[in-house]
This record gives C-alpha cells, structure tokens and sequence, in this order.
C-alpha cells in the first residue's frame, strides 16, 4: 500500500527555500576571497562593501526602492522587530494573521495594540482601520494560507488619515510583483532564505523620510541604522538570489507553479472526502495550499508523509512549540479542529506533476488510517468544503 | 463476562507488536530524522490494538474517553474483562504520534492483568517504555492513562 519514496518531495517552502545553485557558487566565492571587514577602508574592506553595495542594489530594484532605503538586518523577524521599536509606546494596529515577529514585538513595545480581524479567507478591510492609530502593519501574503492582502487599498486608507504602514513581505518577496511606490508603504520587511537564499538575513526597507528607530545600537554600519559587522557572506548570497530573480523573471515562474498547486487542490477535494480548504481561491500566492482534513490530527498526518518522503507543515497545535493550536485559522475558520487538522502544502519552482501523483497515491491511505484510528466520527460535525 | 471471543476484531491486533516490545531493553537510540524515539516511532507508525471500523461492532465490557478534540487530542479506551483481568484491550485516538505511540504501548502493557495491576501503569511507565518522550509531550502519555483509568472506573460502577 505505502511504498517508500525514490526521492524526498519538499512540500515546505513556505518554511525556508533550498539554496539557489547561484547562491551557493557566489557565497563561497565570497567566503574564498580573503574580504575584510566592510568598513575598513583598506583595500580588502573595499572589496566587502562593493560586494555588500551591489547586493543592495539588486534588491532595492526587486521592489522598486532606492538603494539608500534599503538596511540589511538578520532576517524578516529582526525587520519587523525593529519596525515596531520604532513605534515603541505608539498606537498600532495588526493584523491577526501576523507572523508571531510582528504579534508578539507590537505587544511588547507599543502603548496599544489593535488586532485587526480578517474575513474567513484572511482578509482584512480598510474600514476597520481606526483613524487615530499611529502604525499599520499587514503582511503582503500570508504564510500559513497564502492569502494576498489589499495593501494598496489599506494604504490609501492610511495616507488619508496619516497612518504610517508596514508590510511583511517575507513570503511574497520574488513570488509576486513587488513596487513599494504603487502600493504606498513606509516599510517593507524580506528575508533572503524564503528566496532561495541563506538563513539568517533580511532587509528593512524604510522609505526616505519615514521615522526610524534602530533596535540594534552601537556602530556606524548601514549608515547607522543597524549596528554589527556587516554579515558580508549572508549579503552576497541574498544579493545573489534577488539578482536571480530579477534575471529569470521569478514572478512568473511561480505564477506557473499555481497551476499544479490547483491541481493538488481539485484532486484531494475530489479523492478524500470532509476536507476543508483554507486558502483563498482567489487573492492567494500561486504555490500556497492549506487544507483540514476532519478527524485526522496534522501532526500525525505530517509524520506519516514524511515517512514517506514527503515533507509539509501543520497548523496543528501537537506540533507547535507553545502547543497552541494555529492563529490564523482561529482568525479564519474560528474551529480548532480545523487547525489542529491542518496541513500545509508549499510547492516549488522544481515541483512535478509526477510529484503531485505521488502526494495523491500516498495521501489518502493515510488519512484513511488516521480517521480509522481516530475518536471522532465522520459526518457527525458539518465540515464544509 | 467477556463477549468478546466471537467478534471478527479479534485477529485485527497489528502483526509486529512482539517485535517492537522485544527492543524495549534499550529505549531510544537518537534518531536525526525524528524527534521521537525509534520506539515512539514504531508505535506510532504500526500500533497495536487499535480499534479498526466501527466501534460498535466490538463488544467489551468497559469503555473510558477522556481529553478533549478542541485541544487537539481524544482517547477512548475498550476493555474485555474476564475473571478480573484485562483480556482484551483496543483503542482510538485523536492526536499526535505520541499520544498514538503512547495509547499503543499503553494497550501492550496493560494486556493480561488485573485491573489494580493495570492501574499502575502510569504515564512515566509508558514513557519510559517508551523510551522517553519530548517534555512537551509527556501529557499525551498521561491521556492514556487518564483513559484507562476511567474505562475501570466505569466497570466498578457498574452494578
Ligand atoms: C511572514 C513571515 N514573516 C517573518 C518571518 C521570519 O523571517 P526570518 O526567518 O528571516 O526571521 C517568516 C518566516 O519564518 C514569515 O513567514
Ligand atoms: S495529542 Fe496533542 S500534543 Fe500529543
């Protein structure tokens, strides 16, 4: 019945991305050229910074920024943080769907925090924005259902009332078309390992003239905006993935990939009955499939597949850390069954309709088991498609 | 009095439980892929005694459920009782691979004794059987035993 895989299948890019062969070749390239330290003015430092500077560039033109608005940070969470110690003792508004690095930074730092509610796809509306806040923070995409949030509109809401907005961009980055100018932020948080490119960087882009507050203090680097010897490897090899997808039209790529994502969707509704989908069908990024499948637990779905060399991700709160079910299908679907029952299926630019056959030979022998040793019965709750 | 000899479910127990509880000697061996133990994992991926189909369909002198489907995970304990002892046990379970592995290993241990005896199998004895649990996941193995305690409790009860 379950035959073991002639190779793994990584269903989970939405947790982190391989490493781009580019990344990989332009990493150890840096790491062989004996760079020194960015700030040093000798010859070697010169080296690290032209490194470090067209990195820089290669992202700001990603997004539509000028270089100078761009500071590279250790990864989206550190962004987001240092976004909310700008706004530290101010009013803010998030969304409920945030990454835990937004949620749980606003909480700490700002003297109010308004938690926006989002529709059943995950969506939030612009009228519920109160005029007397001081920050907006909704993230462009969502990474636990992929949903695609109206920035522009919630922008244009802000503006009038003077509200400065923040987005984390952390998972639409290279997926979708990016112009921090038409969709009208003041922020924008991205992290090269969702990107193909290594873990452990990221970038704040802050617009120019918009207030800023470093969160990490004591040194002059990035124009004395974020302290700490310049991560010169980490930057090349982000510089390296952003240039990737600049040349190889990335958006597009991944605009394909939604294809056979919808196709893994259509044949789960199909074959495995009382399943509920929670991404969007619309408004969603192209490669992002979250489903429930009723009476069977996600971590114990999650294992199985991955015993058969299939690797995906769970909202079940078995498997998370703080053992709490997920946030953003309590905002969504307000059930903690359906969260605990979730899975979350994020395929790549490298997925295969092959691929896709394997997921559907294995998948539902498993489900099956699960249900079969399960408590809950069938039916007896409505689940809806 | 069991009912249980003519029912088709009594051959359904999984084929390797002798094999798994002859490694128990050593407990877990670190596994890179897994966070689990070997044993958890054995458990986890073949149990034994579980429960297959319909519970209706098998017939048993005591039932227990406990835990709750809203914090993610539910066990529910069958028993046959003859002359005092557990002769036969199956089981279901809502939850994660060690709240599986630990109703699995629970139903190993509890196999042929008497009810006190059966009591005494606590949480650390399925965890330890077990070959240790993440600490976050040692109240999976207390569901198992919160179950079975209250399938005995309910026999006693009966008139
Ligand atoms: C939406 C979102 N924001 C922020 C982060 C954190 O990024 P990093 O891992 O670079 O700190 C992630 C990824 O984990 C994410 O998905
Ligand atoms: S059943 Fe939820 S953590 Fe074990």
């Amino acid at each position: 019945m379950l035959e073991q895989s002639d190779h793994p299948i990584y269903l989970d890019h939405a947790a982190t991305m391989p490493l781009l062969p580019i990344v990989k070749q332009q990493m150890q390239e840096a790491l062989l050229a004996d760079y020194g330290n960015a700030s040093s003015l000798h010859q070697r430092g010169h080296m690290a910074h032209q490194i470090v500077e067209a990195a820089r560039s290669q992202i700001a033109r990603l997004i539509n920024a000028d270089p100078a608005e761009i500071i590279f940070t250790s990864g989206g969470s550190e962004s987001n943080n240092t976004v909310m110690e700008t706004f530290r003792d101010r009013k803010v508004a998030v969304s409920a769907i945030e990454h835990p690095s937004v949620l749980e930074s606003a909480k700490a730092r700002a003297s109010q925090v308004t938690i926006l509610p989002v529709d059943a796809e995950g969506r939030v509306s612009p009228a519920d924005i109160s005029p007397d806040v001081d920050l907006v923070s909704v993230m462009l995409a969502n990474n636990e259902i992929g949903t695609l949030e109206p920035l522009a509109a919630i922008a244009k809401h802000c503006k009038k009332h003077n509200i400065f907005v923040h987005t984390d961009a952390t998972q639409a980055f290279g997926k979708i078309k990016i112009d921090v100018r038409t969709l009208g932020v003041d922020y924008m948080t991205l992290s090269a390992h969702k990107i193909g490119g290594p873990i452990g960087v990221g970038v704040l882009y802050v617009k120019q003239g918009s207030p800023y507050h470093p969160l990490i203090l004591g040194g002059h680097q990035e124009n004395r905006r974020r302290a700490g010897t310049t991560n010169i490897i980490g930057i090349a090899g982000f510089g390296a993935a952003a240039a990737w997808c600049w040349d190889h039209w990335s958006c597009r790529k991944w605009a394909g990939v939604a294809k056979l994502r919808n196709e893994l969707k259509q044949r789960i509704l199909q074959e495995i009955p009382y399943c509920t989908c929670n991404t969007p069908a619309e408004h969603s990024l192209p490669h992002i499939l979250n489903l429930s499948f009723a009476a069977a637990e996600g971590e114990s779905i999650q294992l199985y597949l991955s015993e058969q060399g299939i690797y995906v991700g769970t909202g079940s709160a078995c498997a998370a850390g703080d053992l709490r079910p997920s946030h953003v299908i309590m905002a969504t679907k307000h059930d903690a069954e359906i969260a605990h029952n979730s899975i979350r299926f994020a395929l790549g630019l490298d997925t295969t309709e092959a691929d896709i056959e394997r997921v559907m030979q294995v998948l539902p022998p498993i489900i099956a088991r699960l249900r079969d040793m399960s408590t809950i019965k069938l039916g007896e709750k409505d689940v809806s498609i | 009095m069991s009912q249980s000899e003519n029912t088709p479910h009594t051959s359904i127990i999984a084929q390797n439980c002798e094999k798994v509880n002859t490694k128990i000697t050593s407990g877990a061996s670190p596994s890179t892929s897994w966070v689990y133990s070997d044993l958890v994992k054995e458990h986890f991926l073949n149990p034994c005694n579980f429960l297959m189909g319909d519970e209706a369909q098998f017939a048993c002198d005591a039932i227990g459920v406990v835990g709750n489907p809203v914090c993610g995970d539910q066990m529910k304990m069958f028993l046959v009782i003859k002359d005092g002892k557990i002769s036969d046990v199956r089981w279901k379970t809502y939850g994660c691979a060690s709240a599986i592995a630990a109703t699995s290993a629970l139903s190993e241990l509890i196999k042929g004794k008497t009810l006190d005896e059966a009591l005494t199998v606590g949480p650390e004895t399925i965890t330890a059987y077990l070959g240790g649990l993440p600490e976050h996941k040692v109240h999976c193995s207390v569901l198992g035993h919160e179950a079975l305690a209250a399938a005995i409790a309910n026999y006693r009860k009966k008139p």
